[in-house]
């Protein structure tokens, strides 16, 4: 019974790449993964690919496949759709706010389009000296159906931006726009368009007289194409002369200086944060390619995970957390000390509560996981709680101290109650613990 | 932090449908970018509109001969990447006038000034 649960732990250990040591579970393990195909195969997350256009996403895939002549090796890639395809959408816009920084309704659909992320990743043992497995590949999805709303102080951060930018813009513009009115070259230029335009005009009315021979109507038919090709020449040399003009204007920086410095404050104070209720879920599967063969392939491990969050603005933060893993086909040590197989289907659930305000001395963080084993009969679930505080006494000196219950790997040590008090000193420059 | 200007766009576009409608329409990307657009007619002053945009300059018979200004500045505000990207596109009827600028930038926060002249004609 004890070396089936010691099994059973080391594997959900194993599957969930979340180093569950006995002593110290977090419960972030549980937080719906960025990359579902990633966690479930074990990639490293320095190792995951993350093209936010198109040309990074071709190039990626060509250094992955050595120019497309072969099957990627070890390699893991996220995909955010909205914004690989979306090009033509801003950030901002793209967040649900108004040019004036309130913030526009957001369906359902919207989010979950903006939120999803496709992860994919493929691991091929082989690659390794001396191993010989079947290689695996893994897909996943993770979106979110509720996303929270931007702060107030983002809104504000946005809004700065924007004018910044507004007011640098303009100024260029108009920068321009005065020298090139003030320009005598482009006045003539104006002059003789006008000139043009009114021959024209008068060419024209001039072929609607009845009176007109047809002598007279192919010289002024004549007249007409000239002064079409004038007007042509004319338009072009305008466009260019301005353009000309503009250059050393718009690179001039001294006569923007203040429009630019406020530009730089902007842009380095903008940061997009999301207060309220968040809802994201995740999902993924990792398939093993037997003999090496595309065609006799099997589902190894797949997962489903939820996260329910409130986050307040002061810096309050509540989470619900739940797991589902499915491990078809999982040989573990039997109660006959004889290796059985088995579907191994596991569900984790989790709550969390923090408090860390940014200025504050005192921080608390409290939570409890819950973890059972299902169609597995004389396997107990078993649970965690444990809460955690923080006061930093002095500018360099934290005072810490935990109490709950802990689970640990042999499920032995039932109840078992951890209390400590620490109390740490920093030396040498002033900085948070 | 630097704005960078870019090459001007400069032109003609011949409108061959006089009685058509010209739309200018200026296209900010990639995503995660942020754009200013300001843009002028002749004497006529359109304002300044944010990122990607379409805007009616009104009956090509009516524009005759007027220089289109627009000065666009984007800001790289993306954390992800710093590719910038400016397309200015003009229709009118059966007719388009098309143009694009890109650049990857070195820091993040800064970002290029693009400026079009564009000299609209009817024929």
């Amino acid at each position: 019974m004890r070396a089936r649960a010691l099994f059973l732990l080391a594997f959900l250990a194993h599957a969930a790449q979340a180093q569950l040591d006995t002593t110290t579970i977090e419960l972030d393990v549980l937080r719906a993964p960025a990359s579902p195909a990633s966690v479930l195969l074990g990639v490293a997350e320095s190792d995951i690919q993350r093209p936010s256009d198109l040309t990074s996403f071709m190039v990626s895939l060509r250094q992955a496949t050595s120019d497309l002549s072969q099957l990627p090796k070890n390699y893991a890639i996220d995909l955010a759709p909205a914004w690989l395809l979306g090009a033509h959408n801003s950030a901002i816009d793209m967040l649900g706010i108004d040019a004036d920084g309130t913030e526009k309704p957001v369906n359902v659909g919207t989010t979950i389009w903006q939120s999803l992320v496709i992860s994919s990743a493929v691991k091929d043992p082989d690659a390794v000296e001396g191993t010989t497995a079947d290689p695996s590949a893994g897909f996943g999805f993770k979106f979110s159906l509720v996303r929270g709303g931007v702060t107030a102080a983002s809104r504000n951060s946005l809004i700065k931006v924007r004018t910044a930018l507004r007011n640098y813009n303009y100024a260029l513009h108009d920068t321009v726009r005065v020298v090139i009115a003030d320009d005598p070259m482009l006045k003539e230029i104006s002059a003789a368009m006008d000139s043009v335009k009114l021959t024209i005009n008068r060419t024209d009315s001039a072929l609607d007289r009845a009176d007109l021979t047809e002598n007279d109507r192919i010289h002024l038919e004549t007249l007409r194409t000239t002064l079409a090709a004038l007007k042509v020449s004319y338009a072009r040399q305008k466009a260019d002369r301005a353009a000309a003009l503009s250059v050393p204007v718009s690179a001039d920086a001294s006569l923007f200086a203040e429009e630019l410095s406020a530009m730089k404050m902007a842009a380095e104070k903008f940061k997009v944060e999301r207060k309220g209720f968040f809802w994201d879920l995740a999902g993924g599967l990792v398939l093993d390619f037997r003999d090496r063969r595309l065609d006799n392939s099997t589902i190894t491990s797949a997962g489903v995970w939820t996260t329910l969050s409130w986050e307040t603005d002061e810096h309050v933060s509540f989470q619900l957390l739940g797991r589902y893993l499915l491990n078809p086909g999982s040989v573990f040590m039997g109660e006959a000390d004889s290796l059985e197989t088995q579907d191994i289907r596991t569900m984790d659930g989790g709550t969390r509560l923090t408090f860390d305000p940014p200025e504050g001395r005192f921080t608390f963080s409290g939570e409890a996981l819950y973890r059972t084993v299902l169609d597995m009969d004389g396997i107990e679930p078993t649970w965690r709680v444990v809460a955690n505080t923080q006061y930093a006494t002095g500018s360099n000196d934290l005072l810490t101290f935990s109490f709950g219950r802990n689970f640990d790997g042999t499920l032995t040590k039932d109840g078992n109650l951890i209390a400590a008090l620490s109390f740490l000193v920093g030396l040498g420059g002033k900085r948070k613990l | 932090m630097a704005i960078e200007p870019q090459s001007p766009v400069h032109g003609i576009f011949i409108v061959t449908k006089p009685a058509s409608r010209v739309k200018l329409e200026i296209t900010i990307g990639r995503a995660g970018e942020e754009g200013d657009t300001a843009v002028s007619l002749g004497s006529t002053d359109f304002g300044n509109h944010a990122n990607t945009f379409t805007l009616d300059l009104g009956k090509a018979t009516d524009i005759d001969g007027s220089l289109l200004h627009t000065t666009t500045t984007i800001q790289d505000l993306a954390t992800d990447h710093n590719d910038l990207l400016y397309k200015i596109k003009l229709t009118a009827g059966p007719d388009t006038f098309y143009e694009k600028r890109e650049k990857t930038m070195p820091n993040h926060g800064d970002g290029i000034s693009i400026m079009a002249f564009i000299t609209i004609i009817t024929t």
